[in-house]
This record gives C-alpha cells, sequence and structure tokens, in this order.
C-alpha cells in the first residue's frame, strides 16, 4: 500500500471531521469504505464480529463505570467541599489559594472525569474567594484552566483507558505510568506560583488564622475522594483487582459515601445512569469505530507502508517525538482529545514502536499533549469553562494569558520526560517487578 | 423521545450499578476467601456489549456525539443547519451499518452454533440475541430523528436545525452544570 492512499484516507477523515460530521462516522466511513476499496467485502464482512468483541471486553466495560464512579462523586455533592478544606492549609505558602487552585482542580478533575464539572464547580466556589482577597485575575484564572488540566492524565483516566484499547497496551500499567508525572506537573505548577506569584494572597489572613480545630474539621471533606482514589488505584497496584474490577468497587464505595452523605435517592441514581451513559456512549463509539478502522489499518499495511516512509527520514527518536509534539499541539488547536486519541493513534503507534519507544511511555506522551489542547488558544475547553464562570466580565484574553505559563511548562516537562523517559516508566516498571 | 431516553438510561445504570455489586462481591470472595463465583468476567462482557447501545442511542438523543465545529461554527446559520441534517442522516447510517453487521454475526452464531471460549461455554445466541435487541434501539432513534431533521431540511427550517440537531455547545454544557450545582447546594437532607 502506498503513502499516498494512506494519506488521502486520513485527509479524507480530517476533511470529514473538519465539516463537523460526527467523529464515529467519518473515521467507519473511511475504515469500510477504505477497506472494501482494497479487499472488497470480505474485509468489510468480518466487521460485525469485531463489533462484538470489541464491545465484549472489559476494557470497554471500565469505562461506564468509571464515568458511573465521577457522576456519582459528582452529583452526590461528595467533592464540592474540597475546595474550602484545601485553602485552609494552602493559603499560608507563598502564592496562597493558587495553590489550592490547583491541587482542588487536580483532585477534582481526576475523580470526576469532566474539565467541565471541574471549572464550574471549582471556579464557581474558587473565584469570589480569590476576588475577596484581591488575587489578580489571570493568574488566578489561569491556575484553575491549568489544573483542571490534570485530571486526565492522574488515574483513574478515560483517556488513557481508550488509549489502552487503541494501542493494545495493558490499562493497569498506564494508569500507575500516569501517577508521577502527574504530580509532578503539579508540582512544576505550584513551583512556579512561589516564583512569579509568591506575593499574592498575603490578605487571605482570616484562611491563614483558621483554628487548627476547624482544619481538621474541614479536612474530612477530602477523606471521601481520597479513600476512593486510594482504594481504586490500591487494588490496581496491589494487583488485588483489574482496572474494571477496581471500578465497579469505587462505584459501591462511592455510592456509600453518597448514602453517608445523606443524598442517596432513586432520582439522584437515575441522574447519575443518564449522564454516564451519555458520556460513555459519546467514548465508546468512537472507539469502536477506530478498532473497526485498525482490522483495515492493519489488513491493508497502511501501518507498514507509513512506518517505512517514516523510518526513510532517518529521524533520532528525539527529533521524532519533538515533530510528534509540534503535530499534536497543531491539532489540539482544533481538536478535542478524545478525536485526537481515535484519529492519530492507530497510526502513529506502529511509528514510534518501531521507533524504539515504548507505548505505555508514549500514551502519558499523548495524554500531556490532550491536555496541552485544553488550554491552547483559540478553543482549549478549559480556558472556555473557566471564562464562562467568571463573575466580573472580562475579555477572554484574561484567562489565555493566564494559562499561557502552563502551557509553556507543560512543553518543558514533556521534553524532561523525553530525556528521562523512567520519570513515567518507574512506576509501572517497578509493579512489573522489572526493576 | 426524553421518556425513551430515560428509560434506556434507567436500563443502563440498573445493569452497571448490579454489575459493580456482583464484581465487587467476586473481586472480595476471590481475595478473602479464594472462592470464585464463576463467569462474573463473562457477564461483564456481555452487560456491556448489551449496554453499550444503549448509551450510544442516549447520546444521540442528547446532541452529544462528538462533532468538530471549530471551523463549521463561523459559516452562516443556513449551512450550518444543513450540515446538521447532514450529520443526523450520516449518523442513522452508522447505527443501520451496525445493525446491519450485528444481524450478520447473530445468524452466523445460529448458524454454527458458536460457543464462547470460556469454562461455561455459554452458547453465544443467548447474550446475543439480547445484543441484537439493545443494538435495534440506537436505529429506532436515529431514523426517527434523521427523518425529522430531513423535514426540517425540506422545509428549509432553518432555525429548528439549529437548536434542535446542532452539537452541544459548551456553553449549554456549562450552563448545565452550574444549574446542577445551585441544585446540589441547595439540597438539605
Amino acid at each position: 500500500m502506498s503513502i499516498l492512499i494512506v494519506g488521502l484516507g486520513f485527509a479524507a477523515m480530517l476533511a470529514l471531521m473538519l465539516l463537523s460530521i460526527p467523529v464515529a462516522v467519518a473515521i467507519i466511513a473511511v475504515g469500510a469504505f477504505g477497506g472494501f476499496l482494497m479487499y472488497g467485502m470480505p474485509l468489510v464482512d468480518m466487521m460485525g464480529g469485531v463489533i462484538w468483541s470489541s464491545l465484549n471486553s472489559p476494557s470497554m466495560l471500565a469505562i461506564p463505570l468509571f464515568m458511573l464512579l465521577g457522576e456519582l462523586l459528582l452529583r452526590g455533592g461528595i467533592a464540592d467541599r474540597m475546595y474550602d478544606a484545601m485553602a485552609v492549609w494552602l493559603a499560608r505558602l507563598p502564592g496562597g489559594l493558587l495553590h489550592t487552585n490547583v491541587a482542588t482542580c487536580t483532585l477534582f478533575s481526576a475523580t470526576s472525569g469532566s474539565s467541565v464539572a471541574t471549572a464550574a464547580t471549582v471556579g464557581t466556589i474558587a473565584l469570589p474567594a480569590l476576588k475577596q482577597y484581591q488575587y489578580d485575575t489571570r493568574p488566578a484564572l489561569g491556575s484553575l484552566a491549568a489544573g483542571g488540566t490534570l485530571g486526565i492524565l492522574i488515574p483513574p483516566s478515560i483517556n488513557l483507558l481508550v488509549y489502552g484499547s487503541l494501542a493494545n497496551t495493558s490499562v493497569g500499567q498506564l494508569f500507575a505510568a500516569g501517577v508521577v508525572p502527574g504530580l509532578l506537573m503539579a508540582l512544576s505548577f505550584s513551583v512556579y506560583i512561589f516564583i512569579a506569584h509568591g506575593k499574592a494572597g498575603g490578605k487571605a489572613t482570616a484562611l491563614m488564622e483558621t483554628p487548627l480545630a476547624q482544619k481538621l474539621q474541614m479536612a474530612k471533606h477530602l477523606v471521601p475522594p481520597l479513600v476512593i482514589f486510594g482504594v481504586v488505584m490500591g487494588s490496581i497496584y496491589g494487583g488485588l483487582a483489574t482496572p474494571t474490577e477496581s471500578a465497579a468497587i469505587g462505584v459501591m464505595i462511592a455510592l456509600f459515601f453518597v448514602a453517608l452523605n445523606r443524598r442517596l435517592s432513586v432520582d439522584l441514581l437515575i441522574e447519575c445512569s443518564i449522564q454516564a451513559a451519555k458520556t460513555s456512549g459519546m467514548v465508546m463509539i468512537v472507539l469502536v469505530c477506530a478498532l473497526l478502522l485498525n482490522v483495515t489499518i492493519s489488513m491493508t499495511g497502511a501501518a507498514q507502508a507509513i512506518t517505512q516512509w517514516i523510518a526513510s527520514f532517518g529521524l533520532h527518536q528525539l527529533s521524532l517525538l519533538l515533530v510528534l509534539l509540534l503535530f499534536y499541539i497543531l491539532l489540539g488547536t482544533f481538536m478535542d482529545a478524545m478525536s485526537m486519541l481515535v484519529l492519530t493513534v492507530p497510526i502513529v503507534i506502529p511509528i514510534v514502536v518501531t521507533a524504539g519507544i515504548d507505548p505505555i511511555w508514549f500514551g502519558i506522551f499523548i495524554v500531556i499533549m490532550c491536555e496541552v489542547a485544553l488550554i491552547t488558544p483559540p478553543i482549549g475547553m478549559n480556558l472556555f469553562v473557566v471564562h464562562g464562570v467568571r463573575i466580573d466580565n472580562g475579555p477572554y484574553s484574561d484567562v489565555v494569558r493566564g494559562a499561557f505559563p502552563y502551557v509553556v511548562i507543560m512543553m518543558l516537562f514533556t521534553i524532561v520526560l523525553m530525556i528521562f523517559p523512567g520519570i513515567v516508566m518507574w512506576l509501572p516498571n517497578l509493579l512489573a517487578g522489572q526493576s | 423521545m426524553q421518556t425513551y431516553a430515560r428509560i434506556l438510561g434507567i436500563l443502563f445504570g440498573t445493569m452497571m450499578f448490579l454489575l459493580s455489586a456482583v464484581i465487587m462481591l467476586e473481586t472480595l470472595l476471590r481475595k478473602l476467601f479464594s472462592i470464585s463465583l464463576g463467569g462474573i468476567d463473562e457477564l461483564g462482557g456481555y452487560a456491556i456489549a448489551v449496554a453499550a447501545p444503549l448509551a450510544f442511542t442516549l447520546a444521540l438523543i442528547d446532541n452529544s456525539h462528538i462533532r468538530i465545529n471549530q471551523l463549521t461554527s463561523r459559516l452562516p446559520s443556513q449551512a450550518q443547519a444543513v450540515l446538521n441534517a447532514v450529520a443526523m442522516l450520516s449518523i442513522a447510517l452508522l447505527s443501520i451499518f451496525f445493525f446491519y453487521f450485528t444481524v450478520e454475526t447473530v445468524l452466523d452464531t445460529h448458524t454454527y452454533k458458536s460457543i464462547a471460549q470460556t469454562p461455561l461455554a455459554t452458547p453465544l445466541i443467548y447474550p446475543q440475541s439480547i445484543w441484537l435487541v439493545a443494538m435495534l434501539t440506537f436505529p429506532a432513534a436515529a431514523v426517527i430523528l434523521a427523518l425529522r431533521a430531513l423535514a426540517r431540511l425540506i422545509q428549509r427550517d432553518w432555525p429548528s436545525l439549529l437548536q434542535q440537531f446542532g452539537p452541544v455547545s459548551a456553553q449549554q454544557e456549562l450552563q448545565a452544570e452550574l444549574d446542577d450545582l445551585k441544585k446540589r447546594e441547595s439540597y438539605t437532607p
């Protein structure tokens, strides 16, 4: 198969997507039609079996279970008081509430799985407090937008699940690989806040002087999300449960906390079910279509064609990754994270694996690229939602400028990961007993 | 259509909650007492195969299927309306495509009397028959919605096409979350 045909297929898919044809349709149109053109009906006839086997799989099941877990934590109001609970502890640090923004957004988006819900909930609570204590607008908005991106890297992450299915890699290992970079990135954000906005928040004395007893009392709001995170991750890392089983356990524990919070009702369960079904439906359908496209790609030799073509440039591993970095930044300016994953992973994985890059490492790389896409203008989703919850009617450029330093930090961080891949691979290797 | 979505959502949620309970029980029994209920993995696989089409349908009714509208949102509203109709027709075709292959798979299973490669050796015709019924919910909704969109297109009813068939905007999504937050804050047990 020639590289020209592969390129045409990719361009056709992109063109359909840009015409706002549903992403699932764009993928399947090219996958099925391309397969038909190359091999006729036999290839197309295989698709029924592929639909059944891709749906009937544990990693597919993990998607709605993690979505349901996030919905329960969100709609059950379990995560709502996290901001206040963190603020009393972190206000004392140079940079004050900006750290709270990063920390709460990180934890909230990791547990709820939704950047829109994160911005809406944390933003609504944080912005009045930030205004009250006279924080500058831009850093405040920027830290909220950037903090909200970290949730897709810190497990449980739907993006990592989808990547795992597409790249045929272990979801447990991917989840392990996301932890250290996720926490280090949150830490880099905090270091930046220390350096650039260390004087911010000096007027938040009321928060700083909160009595210890009250601080401890408020810390109870952090218990449910931390327990769920600990049990879900601990059971995976401890080898007690698969990611799918840990999601199911998470759902049951979340139900317990919702009940403890005296919010458990049939209406709530129905609301969570409907929301989880919607979000799972939109993710699962693109995943099934991408897995069908995978069949065409492997049968027609498209992956080999593109791998050979890339290999002909004789790029060094690092240069290949830098090219991919630019490619993803460009793609991220107009595409959402899920579309980026399904469009590129089937083609890019054979290339990077041939170049000797570990697919687990690459999963983390690509998810960081998705995070960058959330806060790069013109349409970064997090920029938009944080701007949407502002109480004053300031310009959109405030949040764009506020978030820009974090884009730079993410880029630099990614380059560090390229040079020291061990930062990503340490935990998964440790758990696999290789180190 | 909203009632239909609600029923599907309840079915979906019931399956997921029950499955979570059974999986948790199985995991605890396995780790603590080395007892296995047997076949839970397999059951989970069938459950998601059945639940997934319901979720596709719900996402469709809510206009949630991922569409990239960064470029098209700059087009004149009439062009956007036409593209909304095209999107609805295309997703109806996708649902028919899925259903067609589901029928083919189930017919093959029936012909060859296929059995799952698991310890339970379940005859696949049982779970796949339920899967077939679930898969029918998707084209059932998609075709009706596509016909509605087509009717609006023929009537040149651009406002309806924009309002009812456009992708959910970030603004709408955010508003829904803000409303939910307000509801949560005012909640007293």
